[in-house]
């Protein structure tokens, strides 16, 4: 019964619990079973909030029972990455530094996905401070793939990856400043979406570079996607860079029609050296998509590389800016990696920083004159290559490590420079049996038609709905020393 | 492009205007790191206009979208 719960989609069991065929309870009890099952091997999870969990699902049972009017995610366990705060609750960024850190403020997606209806069952693993892309965690212990647990989950949302994937939870928040939604979407089998810059608000999350943050669902569905994203998108006065564009209802539009769609597939960049399978599952769902109707036309980009230079102008910046109190104040309470990359930002000249941020207009605008001039989305692998393992990704290991990690993030960093959305979605597996995925990229603010057509592949296709085995979330294959789970926060 | 500034300045701007430390070898990897950033930067720059200013990005994009 449980599995048949916990295989649900969101839409589905939000829709069962509405009808009364199913209770929260029933529904968060299995969740928190299934969490408490997974995490030794999996170790998505820093904090599970059981009784408090519970408790809101009886209430929102006595809700449906009296027939109060209920959001879009009533009664929905959702889990979310450490660092959207609560008022008064613990949220460590998956750092040492922020261990016992208590905000006085709670996040604005927070609040809305709260008054939608959702039930918070803990918080979930990150790299530190999201500065990673893999899921190692020297603090917390790295987070593994369920699919199997030698292998990286991604990152620097690597929980909320690998819980969605495992069904302990319907959907979770991510953050993403170079690939950190899309990187674990991907590697875990589920879908992600990070939204333009600005179409969902950052106020009171923890910051990483606030001219490339993003924040933004994983879920198993294209449609539970858009459900979460029409929740928490549109505008904040908390955040003032939260755009006030109008926020569609992106579930309802989606209506499967992609005939007569372009979808661009570049010639250059985005598939330098991509693996014969992930090249496989990329032709593949070109081809469900030209089965629906779309024309999928090849083109040349505008050439990345240049921008790498100009997002480490601003992240190094940015970040530096962030920690120089602890930089300066307990450098060893950072892992070497983060703070190593941080480090450069105290040295980067002002006006080199201000220039790289003024570029990035004028670049934006060129690229979308120039490719979606031509065609509506673009489609590229997220990752050239398969899922690599924990052990050939070690942070701050040898020269080939630096070239894997620069490998991982080569084709979704660029879009963040250019606050475009993009959504990840599920196209199968590589040779090794860990999951691939295709990214699609669209102008500004085009979430809606992103979705549609990842919505319309996943009515022809059900990678999906694939799960990985009890077994392979058990089998416990420890890269670096493991952490306990953080003791029951109390507020 | 700008010359690689040399692992001492390096050592010495970290130490005077940022109160941190770093050792030899690290102050040479940073340089070359300073070197890359700031030669993109200082390469885009000359191309931007004397009016821009960062708080144009949010309007780019709504610009951008689609009506």
């Amino acid at each position: 019964m449980n599995d048949d719960l916990l295989d649900m989609s969101l839409c589905e069991v939000a829709q069962a619990i509405r009808r009364k065929k199913i209770s929260s309870l029933e529904v968060t009890r299995a969740c928190l079973e299934r969490a408490k099952a997974v995490q030794p091997a999996v170790n998505c999870f820093i904090a599970l909030e059981e009784d408090e969990a519970l408790g809101a699902a009886r209430a929102a049972d006595r809700a449906v029972k009296r027939g109060a009017k209920l959001g879009p995610l009533h009664g929905v366990p959702l889990a979310h990455k450490d660092m959207f705060y609560r008022a008064g609750r613990i949220s460590t960024g998956g750092s040492k530094i922020l261990r016992d850190y208590r905000p006085s403020v709670t996040a604005t997606v927070v609040e809305r996905l709260a008054a939608a209806g959702a039930i918070w069952l803990g918080n979930l693993n990150m790299a530190e401070f999201a500065a990673n892309p893999t899921g190692h965690n020297e603090h917390w212990g790295d987070c593994c793939n369920p699919w199997h647990t030698a292998h990286i989950t991604g990152g620097s949302s690597s929980g909320s990856g690998a819980a969605v994937a495992a069904r302990t939870c319907y959907g979770a928040l991510g953050s993403d400043t170079g690939g950190s939604i899309r990187l674990p979407a991907a590697a875990n089998g589920v879908v992600g979406i990070k939204p333009t810059y600005g179409r969902v608000s950052r106020h009171a999350i923890l910051p990483r570079v606030w001219s490339l943050d993003t924040v933004g669902p994983l879920t198993r569905t294209v449609r539970d996607c858009a459900r979460i994203l029409s929740v928490i998108a549109g505008r904040d006065p908390f955040d003032p860079t939260a755009s006030a564009e109008p926020v569609p209802n992106y579930e309802r539009l989606l209506d499967r029609r992609i005939k007569g769609l372009k979808i661009g597939v570049p010639r250059n960049h985005y598939y330098d050296g991509v693996t014969p399978d992930v090249r496989r599952r990329m032709e593949d769902s070109l081809a469900v998509l030209r089965s629906l109707g779309a024309r999928v036309i090849e083109l040349d980009v505008p050439d990345p590389q240049h921008t790498y230079h100009l997002t480490n102008a601003i992240g190094q910046v940015e970040s530096a800016t962030i920690y120089a109190n602890w930089l300066r104040e307990r450098p060893e309470d950072f892992s070497l990696v983060v703070r190593t990359r941080t480090e450069a930002g105290m040295l980067v000249p002002a006006v080199s920083y201000l220039e790289a941020l003024n570029a990035r207009p004028r670049i934006t605008a060129e690229f979308v004159q120039q490719v979606f001039g031509a065609v509506d989305v673009l489609h590229t692998p997220v990752m050239v290559m398969p899922v690599p393992t924990r052990a050939e990704t070690i942070p701050g290991g040898s020269g080939g490590v630096m070239d894997m990690l620069a490998k991982i993030t080569r084709n979704t960093r660029p879009i963040n420079f250019l606050g475009l959305p993009s959504l990840a979605v599920p196209a199968g597996f590589a040779d090794n049996g860990l999951p691939v995925a295709f990214q699609l990229v669209g102008r500004p603010f085009a979430e809606d038609v992103l979705l549609r057509i990842g919505d319309a592949f996943q009515s022809e296709t059900d990678w999906h709905t694939h799960a990985p085995s009890m077994d392979s979330m058990s089998a416990r294959v420890p890269a670096t020393e493991r952490v306990s789970t953080r003791e029951k926060q109390t507020a | 492009m700008p010359k690689i500034i040399d692992a001492q300045a390096i050592r010495r701007i970290a130490s005077d205007l940022r109160d941190f430390q770093v050792t030899e070898a690290r102050a040479a990897q940073l340089a070359a790191e300073i070197a890359r950033v700031n030669g993109a930067a200082r390469a885009e720059g000359a191309k931007n206009d004397f009016n821009d200013e960062p708080s144009r990005y949010a309007v780019t994009l709504a610009a951008l979208a689609k009506r």
